[in-house]
Parts: C-alpha cells; sequence; structure tokens
C-alpha cells in the first residue's frame, strides 16, 4: 500500500447520497432507493477503491452492490423511490466488508434466497428476463448474511481480495 | 440511450455508445432496440464495447430484446469488455447469445 495517499476522487452526490467517511479506504452513504442514485452509489464505491484495489476486484465488488441495491429498490420499497439506503463499506484485512441497511419489506420467509440461476433450456420464448440477482451475489461474495431487527433489514458481505493484496 | 445504427452488408451493427446498461436505463434500452430492429434486418449485431457495466436488468434488456425479434431475425453479441462477459458467464447467458470478440469495423457499410 502505498505510504501517502490523497483522498479517492469526492464523493459528493446526487439522489440524496450524503457522503460522511472520515476514512480513505471506507464509504459510508445513505441514498434514496431510486435507480439513478444507486448508479451515483456505485460509482462513489468504485472511485473508493480505485487506486488500491484490483480493477477486477473493484468490478466485482460493482457488480454484488448494483445487485444488493437494486434488490431493495425493487422488492424492499417496491420500486416506489421513497426509501432510503444506507452503505457501509471497508477494507479489512484481505477483503472489502460491505454492510447494507434498509427500512423496506423484509425478505421472503426472513431468509436470503437459495440463489439458483433460473433455467436457459426450452427454446428462446422461454428464456429468463430476470432472477440472476442472488445467483450473481452469491457467485461472488464470502460471509453472506441477512437479519432483520427493529423493522431494518440488513446485510453484510465480503468481496476477497487476491492473495497478494491482503 | 444512446444507440446508433449502422446498416453492414450481412447485419445491423447497433453501437451502444454508453458506458451502463444498468435498471436507470433498461427500459429505454429496450425501447429504442426495437425502434432500431422494427424495419426487421435478419442479423443484428450488438456492439458492447463501450459498455463497462451491466447489471441483471440490463442482462434482462438484453434477453428482452432479442425474444421480442422476429423469427426470421437474430440478435448476436460483440465486444464484451471484462466486467460485462462476467455477468454473462455467470448466469450462463454466454451459451444463449452467439458472441463475437469484436465488433465490425465501422466504413465496411460503404463497400461495394
Amino acid at each position: 500500500m502505498p505510504p501517502d495517499r490523497t483522498r479517492p476522487p469526492a464523493r459528493r452526490g446526487a439522489g440524496g447520497i450524503r457522503p460522511r467517511s472520515p476514512r480513505p479506504d471506507a464509504l459510508d452513504l445513505c441514498l434514496r432507493a431510486e435507480p439513478l442514485a444507486v448508479r451515483e452509489a456505485l460509482r462513489a464505491a468504485v472511485a473508493c477503491y480505485a487506486r488500491d484495489v484490483p480493477s477486477e476486484t473493484v468490478g466485482t465488488l460493482q457488480m454484488a452492490l448494483a445487485e444488493v441495491l437494486n434488490n431493495i429498490v425493487e422488492h424492499a420499497y417496491l420500486d416506489r423511490g421513497d426509501g432510503m439506503i444506507e452503505l457501509h463499506l471497508r477494507r479489512e484485512g484481505a477483503a472489502l466488508c460491505c454492510d447494507v441497511t434498509d427500512r423496506g419489506l423484509p425478505l421472503a420467509g426472513l431468509a436470503l434466497p437459495a440463489g439458483a440461476l433460473p433455467p436457459t433450456e426450452g427454446g428462446a420464448e422461454s428464456l429468463p428476463e430476470g432472477g440472476w440477482g442472488w445467483a450473481l451475489i452469491r457467485a461472488v461474495t464470502t460471509d453472506l448474511a441477512y437479519s432483520r431487527c427493529g423493522g431494518a433489514n440488513h446485510l453484510h458481505f465480503k468481496i476477497p481480495l487476491p492473495c497478494d493484496q491482503g | 440511450m444512446d444507440l446508433v445504427a449502422e446498416p453492414h452488408p450481412d447485419a445491423l451493427v447497433i453501437r451502444v455508445k454508453e458506458s451502463r446498461i444498468d435498471a436507470a436505463v433498461a427500459i429505454q434500452f429496450k425501447d429504442r432496440m426495437r425502434e432500431l430492429t422494427a424495419p426487421g434486418p435478419a442479423r443484428v449485431i450488438l456492439d458492447l464495447s463501450r459498455v463497462d457495466f451491466i447489471d441483471s436488468s440490463g442482462l434482462g434488456a438484453i434477453v428482452s430484446v432479442m425474444k421480442s425479434l422476429a423469427p426470421a431475425q437474430r440478435l448476436e453479441l460483440a465486444a464484451l469488455t471484462r466486467d460485462v462477459g462476467k455477468v454473462f458467464r455467470l448466469t450462463r447467458m454466454d451459451s444463449v447469445f452467439a458472441i463475437h470478440d469484436t465488433a465490425p469495423e465501422p466504413g465496411v457499410a460503404d463497400a461495394p
């Protein structure tokens, strides 16, 4: 890790994003649950680690985080656009740690979906047009955990860094 | 959604001039693609070389466009960047589309 780092690019944001983190390798955001705010939050997350984390790992973080945030927008807040999401990212040892909180509807059965891929057999007509989110999240994260507490959903996961980055 | 259609002798090449196909633009992407493919070219090649991010909504939009084509039309993909290719592999949608490493060069449209 370089000894002297300046702060990552500015994390100002549209869509209700409020950056609050004093650490250069951490990001704390509160964003409105709607697609453009999700896009801004993803940009901020990528910018936060662009200097010091391999770009492939940053790409993986963006993929997982996008699916997590999109799920909240669509399923926890039913695309109403009026909810808020708290996002906390930090680098911890050999991983990027992510905690996401919302106050929307709980996950069905208060449990993480299995995340099986939708089937692709059966011809073009029956191809899936969605349903990949949890499969993508499960494919690239570790330590995935969900809890419902006091009317809030909490999701935790890690994106492992390559071995030589720990 | 900035999509540009370029007629080539053997295909209609549609170049995505955006860096993201995500939930924020999935519907516009579908609508614009349907307009551009409506004239009915048999072969459509989607040039994704400028797209560095796609989420499951964007992927769903591409599948939806493919399913909405006429039976005699087909949609192929070209020039997937690293992170876009990863989403196609992890969802096994790479087995559903013909995927070319590179997109046709511009200018071929003028060839005799």
